[in-house]
């Protein structure tokens, strides 16, 4: 996976995170990022390409990770159904990883397929406030240097 | 404050939108007409959305954004994957100062009417000054035989009076066939319709536009070239380079070609701004004579073009240092370009806009065609049956434009007759020499004459000359003391006295 979109899905999941200290709340923030970038996704494509963009997401994950999320699949509207997960006691790094691995993978698709700047680019309008001018610049150096 | 009656008089000034298309402007007669309602229509794959975004990135800002409605077809996703190919996309403009807006869930699954009311939501909260949708051609499919054609003309009437009620420029981008054009209303509710076509010829592909209706101004008419590149949509006008500003010639200069014996023979040099065709059969040294012309310009101080259709550039400057011309030099000083123009399905108008460019560029007084053959040979087949016309337009706008023009032109050696060109193009040129070989005492030899001279006497002379290490040579003595040179089997006379009813060039 491209490390600058794990580092900006860490960043976004942080900016939609309503309490650091707990780990469900992590876990929520990362469905809100990827809800959010949805709706944006659905203006941008229509529902039906963000359901296809959503499906390849999930078909790129883990299965193992798919399952501890609890998604059960992707609605016809595009949003996810998802089952109650009963989380034990996890340390910080799992928690950490499993927030972000999801918003991530689908940041990592839309690189994929429309390149990292316009994926920035997108993401910026999403998040205003999510100071994002480093991410763009290296983003434009490395296509620049294509 | 003026009378009533003298206000009346001036029209309302309509603000023309720029298309961001080099050469569109010019054809659309100044741009599109701001608040307009224009159709960009053509077959798939002629280049329509490609065109959409270019005017929507060179108008889109953040006060007047432009808002892109697709309707079925490219995927969003799919087309700013490639669209960002184009050097035009401004990727800090998406989201912000261009949106992308799909309307094809709703267009599959709602009325008509839902998907305009759909756009005039967004128009009404965005405000925007650019309003695309892509492909409209399709929404009318969706519901062609769903509901009257009456409801339909009606909902696209009120969605057009409401966009430019709201200062929205528009655009219609759909597949249409050229039938359409009487039968559909969208052509008659139209501002503006652009037609764009991509027609296979043999092996190639010509791309064409036309202007076919623009209200309120004056387009170009008839078809122009374009082409599509890594900077998007480039449109070639008809008449390209004919506006520019002839130059003064009450008092035109003479111009040396490098060879003061011709010069001799031309009564001085050519007249600055003339167009000089050198035609003879291969190996006379026609490209060694364009070589000594440039030369000769950049000696003066004049910088050159060479546009050269069959050498490469390394063998012309090769050529150049073995006669002792600096032309290596001259290219790397930037006093010197030489354009080698030899892309698939060239048209005439690319070509005298590369040649153009290059003149604005350099400030370039001199200019070689080498040659009007190979530059036939490098158009698209559909392009050469226009060949004459196109040269003609050509010359007249370079020579316009102050450049004095050089072409050459083969042509094969005939033993009964002396052909100056199979193109017949003599009425576009002002001088034309001809080179030419002769058998004589059992040697293939070459000699020089000078066929035409506009405006000014020149030697009847047929001079003998040799290519050598300082380039084309004419020798002496002036006369050969042969008869019937220019049928190439000429037989010897005796020497005689100066003849001729009119007066000849000194040499």
């Amino acid at each position: 996976m491209n490390p600058n979109m794990l580092k900006l899905a860490k960043r976004l999941v942080l900016s939609e995170t309503k309490d650091a200290s707990s780990y469900q709340s992590e876990i929520e923030a990362g469905f809100t990022v990827c809800e959010k970038l949805r709706q944006e996704l659905v203006t941008l494509s229509g529902v039906s390409g963000v359901c296809a963009l959503l499906n390849r997401t999930l078909q790129l994950l883990d299965k193992e990770d798919v399952i501890r999320l609890g998604i059960i699949k992707i609605r016809l509207d595009g949003s996810f159904e998802r089952a109650e997960v009963v989380r034990g006691p996890s340390d910080k790094e799992a928690s950490e990883r499993e927030s972000v691995i999801l918003p991530a993978q689908l940041l990592d698709l839309l690189v994929t397929l429309i390149g990292e700047t316009l994926a920035v680019q997108i993401v910026g309008t999403v998040w205003p406030e999510v100071d994002l001018a480093e991410m763009k610049h290296d983003a434009g150096q490395k296509e620049g240097a294509k | 404050m003026r009378p009533i009656e003298e206000k009346r008089k001036e029209p309302l000034a309509i603000r023309k939108l720029p298309t961001g298309v080099r050469g569109l402007n010019e054809i659309l007669g100044g741009g599109i007409p701001e608040f307009s309602f224009t159709v960009i229509a053509g077959l798939p794959g002629c280049g329509k959305t490609t065109l959409a975004h270019q005017i929507v990135f060179a108008n889109a800002t953040l006060e007047k954004p432009a808002l892109y409605f697709s309707v079925l077809g490219e995927s969003s996703l799919k087309m700013l994957r490639y669209q960002q190919q184009y050097s035009f996309f401004d990727v800090s403009k998406i989201g912000t100062a261009v949106r992308f807006i799909s309307l094809a869930d709703m267009a599959l699954t709602q009325s008509l009417e839902a998907v305009l009311q759909e756009i005039i939501k967004q128009v009404t909260a965005i405000k925007p000054g650019i309003v695309v949708v892509d492909s409209f051609r399709s929404l009318e499919s969706i519901h062609a035989g769903v509901i009257p054609k009456m409801e339909m003309t009606s909902g696209l009437q009120r969605l057009s009076q409401f966009l430019a009620t709201w200062e929205a420029t528009t655009f219609l981008v759909g597949e249409y066939f050229e039938e359409d054009v009487r039968l559909n209303p969208v052509f008659s509710l139209a501002d503006g319709l652009v037609w764009l076509w991509q027609v296979a010829e043999r092996n190639s592909v010509v791309r064409k536009l036309q202007v076919l209706k623009i209200r309120g101004q004056g387009s170009v008419p008839g078809l122009h070239t374009f082409r599509i590149n890594e900077n998007g949509v480039q449109a070639f006008s008809r008449t390209l380079g004919l506006l520019r500003g002839r130059e003064d010639y009450t008092d035109r200069k003479r111009i040396s070609l490098g060879l003061s014996e011709l010069d001799a023979m031309l009564g001085g040099g050519v007249f600055e701004g003339d167009s000089i065709l050198i035609t003879g059969p291969s190996g006379t040294g026609k490209s060694a004579l364009a070589t000594q012309f440039i030369a000769e310009g950049l000696r003066q101080g004049d910088p050159g073009i060479m546009a050269i259709f069959e050498e490469r550039p390394e063998g012309y400057l090769n050529r150049a240092g073995s006669f002792g011309l600096t032309l290596r030099e001259a290219k790397e000083k930037g006093s010197l370009e030489i354009l080698y123009l030899r892309p698939l399905d060239l048209s005439v108008d690319e070509t005298m806009q590369a040649i153009l460019d290059a003149i604005d560029r350099l400030g370039a007084k001199r200019l070689v065609i080498d040659s009007l053959v190979g530059f036939e040979m490098a158009l698209a087949p559909g392009f050469r049956a226009d060949f004459r016309e196109s040269l003609y337009r050509m010359i007249g706008a370079l020579t316009g434009a102050g450049v004095t023009i050089l072409s050459t032109v083969e042509v094969e050696d005939t033993f009964n007759a002396l052909s100056f060109s199979h193109y017949a193009i003599s009425f576009l040129t002002d001088d034309i020499i001809r080179m030419r070989y002769v058998e004589i005492n059992g040697q293939l030899r070459k000699v020089i004459m000078v066929i035409k001279m506009r405006g000014g006497n020149h030697s009847k002379d047929i001079r003998e000359y040799v290519i050598n290490d300082t380039g084309v040579v004419i020798l002496h003595p002036r006369e050969t003391g042969y008869d019937k040179m220019s049928s190439g089997l000429p037989q010897q006379s005796l020497q005689r006295e100066e003849t001729s009813p009119e007066s000849k060039a000194k040499p």
